[in-house]
């Protein structure tokens, strides 16, 4: 379960960063009084257009950054208390995730199990499930470097699900990836989703959206202008089609923000 | 804690040790480094100097003189050649152009003035650009002089102490050790600050500025650890691999004062005695807190910095920040004392230099140390709240 209420995030920034930016201001709002609540067992997706606060979201959820305000709790741990625990049962995934290059996915997802505290017997285990699942094991000795792109992001699935994570955080996980990679990933979610698992995923592609989630957040300007489930979302449609809505709500959330 | 720390120091090591770049920096550089500069240098200066020593000199001659004594003292060596010619203007291209070592010009009454005890010069021609410069002509013409001293001594009935009326006999208090370390001891600590910090350097760079750039480092930042564990198993390696370096670079220059020949027996005595179990262990004390300290210096300018082609074009001129305070401990006059404990860098030379004299100020060496440990804790807690910051991380 991950609980957001009322999160805000403002970035201080330097003169450098205003300029770039175009503000006067040495303070960015980029998340204003965000709310939603990602059960288990369901998905929900967090759908907007580039800089509209999504990956800031999950990064505070993922812990990499801390909010200005509110409050973020992950399996009932509050993240501003807990970060250490609350990051044990989590996994975190995006398209452009890096990786050790000069280690092999053995060495890789050892480490990462270790860090998670988990021991070798448990590490082999889990690692000898996933490689099999995931077909693996041809490529479990080569240095990460030397693998295509979809060997890597089997490497990058490895490590994030190794210690059994009960929330999976994905940031945009098909970005990048060609079809049959982005077909794993899409494999993944469904997967943690049958088991049980809190999974949340931004995204800025309606199709995705719409093949997976159960429940739906619209994200513009860090604010939040839809959150319910994504049955509800279609009842509600003014268009026929999910995009064409989509751009529907993000324009007229413009409209009121000029007027 | 501990246990993530230690898993983080393992997966780093393995992960520095594949890095070839490190490698060639942390350990091929100051292994070979000595080795191949002494032995090349050496190899070089012997065979210009063999060549030299057997090379028939060639001198050109030219003389107003009609007496020719001391043409005929040339004559006769061995191994001279006279090339007779005209004019003294010719003398210099053809020096120049290395078709004769020397040059030699004698004026008119020369010899007369010798006979009649006056004072008179001649002129040799010679090129400072060569390694031998003019030590076989001086020496030739120091033998010939000799002659005609102890020929007019003898004619007097005089002897060599009508000239030279007392020698001076020489008494150094200073062991050859204590000289070897005052003058030349300077150089050891200022080379293993310089690879210590080199050593340190791409290390330092990989771990923080490659993990950002390769994106890497958010996904460890979502793994449950803290901060500060990520921050002392990273600053450990990159101390680590300073301290490696730095040590490799000494095993490297002793290896090649082995290898190198021509150094006399004293000092190679000297330099090997060096070695001592009591020198290394004043020489660790001084160097981890060193290198945890370079690994302050480093880690937060590597954090802050965006590529790896950033983060050298910030750390490199540091380099230059770290030899100059090496370099001032070279300069002779600056001694060691309770002043100069407290400067970091210098006080590691002056250090340096007394332990391997002998001649360590224990209370001031104490001072050094504790000066370095505290350093190192104000960079360890410094590089704790850089890290800290996000906006230094996700820059």
């Amino acid at each position: 379960m991950i609980e957001v209420s009322n999160l805000c995030k403002e970035f201080h920034l330097n003169k450098k960063q205003m300029q770039e930016i175009g503000v006067k201001e040495k303070s960015l709002e980029v998340l204003h009084d965000v709310n939603f609540t990602c059960k288990p067992g369901r998905v929900y997706s967090l759908l907007g257009p580039n800089g509209a606060g999504k990956t800031t979201t999950l990064r505070i959820i993922a812990t990499i950054l801390r909010a200005t305000s509110g409050s973020v709790k992950v399996c009932g741990i509050e993240l501003n208390e807990n970060p250490s625990d609350a990051r044990a049962k989590m996994g975190f995934l995006t398209g452009t995730t890096g990786l050790y290059e000069r280690l092999t996915p053995n060495e890789m997802i050892k480490y990462f199990g270790k860090l998670n505290g988990m021991d070798d017997k448990l590490i082999e285990d889990r690692k000898d499930r996933l490689y099999t699942l995931l077909g693996m094991h041809d490529f479990a000795n080569k240095r990460i470097g030397k693998l295509s792109t979809g060997m890597k992001q089997k490497v990058s699935i490895t490590r994030t699900m190794i210690h059994d994570p009960e929330v999976v955080v994905f940031d945009e996980p098909t970005s990048g990836l060609d079809v049959i990679t982005a077909k794993n990933i899409i494999e993944l979610i469904r997967d943690c989703k049958d088991q049980g698992k809190t999974v949340i995923f931004s995204s800025h592609i309606m199709s995705e959206v719409d093949l997976l989630c159960d429940d739906l957040g619209i994200i513009h300007n860090g604010r939040i202008l839809f959150n319910d489930t994504m049955e509800n979302f279609r009842k509600q449609m003014h268009t026929d089609n999910l995009t064409e809505e989509f751009i529907h709500i993000v324009t007229q959330s413009e409209e009121r923000v000029q007027a | 804690m501990l246990k993530n720390i230690i898993t983080i120091i393992k997966k780093e090591t393995l992960d520095t040790l594949r890095d070839k770049r490190t490698i060639i920096v942390m350990v091929l550089v100051p292994v070979l480094v000595f080795p191949v500069i002494f032995i090349a240098t050496s190899r070089l200066q012997m065979s210009v100097m063999e060549r030299e020593q057997v090379r028939s000199l060639k001198i050109g001659y030219v003389s107003e003189d009609t007496d020719t004594r001391i043409e005929n003292f040339l004559e006769n060596q061995e191994k001279v050649e006279l090339v007779y010619m005209d004019d003294a203007g010719e003398l210099e291209s053809l020096i120049r152009s290395d078709s004769l070592q020397y040059g030699l010009f004698i004026p008119a009454g020369f010899a007369r003035a010798l006979d009649n005890l006056e004072e008179t010069s001649l002129k040799v021609y010679f090129s400072g650009t060569r390694l031998t410069g003019k030590d076989r002509i001086d020496r030739l013409l120091a033998q010939y002089e000799n002659g005609i001293i102890n020929e007019r001594l003898q004619e007097k009935e005089l002897t060599q102490s009508f000239i030279k009326p007392f020698r001076t006999e020489s008494v150094n208090i200073a062991t050859d050790q204590e000289m070897i370390g005052k003058l030349a001891g300077g150089f050891l600590p200022y080379l293993f600050i310089i690879f210590c910090f080199t050593g340190a350097m791409y290390p330092a760079i990989d771990l923080f500025t490659g993990e950002k750039e390769r994106r890497t480092m958010e996904t460890l930042l979502t793994a449950p650890v803290s901060r500060i564990e990520i921050l002392v198993g990273k600053m450990f390696v990159i101390a680590l691999t300073g301290l490696i370096s730095a040590m490799l670079a000494i095993f490297g220059l002793f290896v090649g004062l082995q290898v190198s020949a021509g150094l006399p027996d004293f000092i190679m005595s000297v330099v090997m005695g060096i070695l001592t179990f009591s020198f290394v262990i004043y020489l660790l004390l001084m160097l981890i807190p060193l290198t945890i300290f370079f690994a302050g210096l480093l880690v937060p300018l590597t954090i802050y910095a965006k590529t790896f082609k950033e983060a050298q074009s910030i750390v490199t001129p540091l380099t230059f920040i770290v030899i100059i305070p090496a370099a001032l401990g070279l300069i002779p006059g600056v001694e060691y004392n309770a002043v100069t404990a407290l400067i970091p860098i210098v006080n590691i030379t002056l250090a340096t230099k007394e332990v391997i004299a002998g001649t360590i100020h224990l209370p001031h060496y104490l001072l050094t140390v504790v000066s370095l440990v505290g350093l190192a804790a104000i960079s360890v807690v410094f590089c704790a709240k850089w890290f800290g910051k996000e906006s230094n991380i996700l820059r």
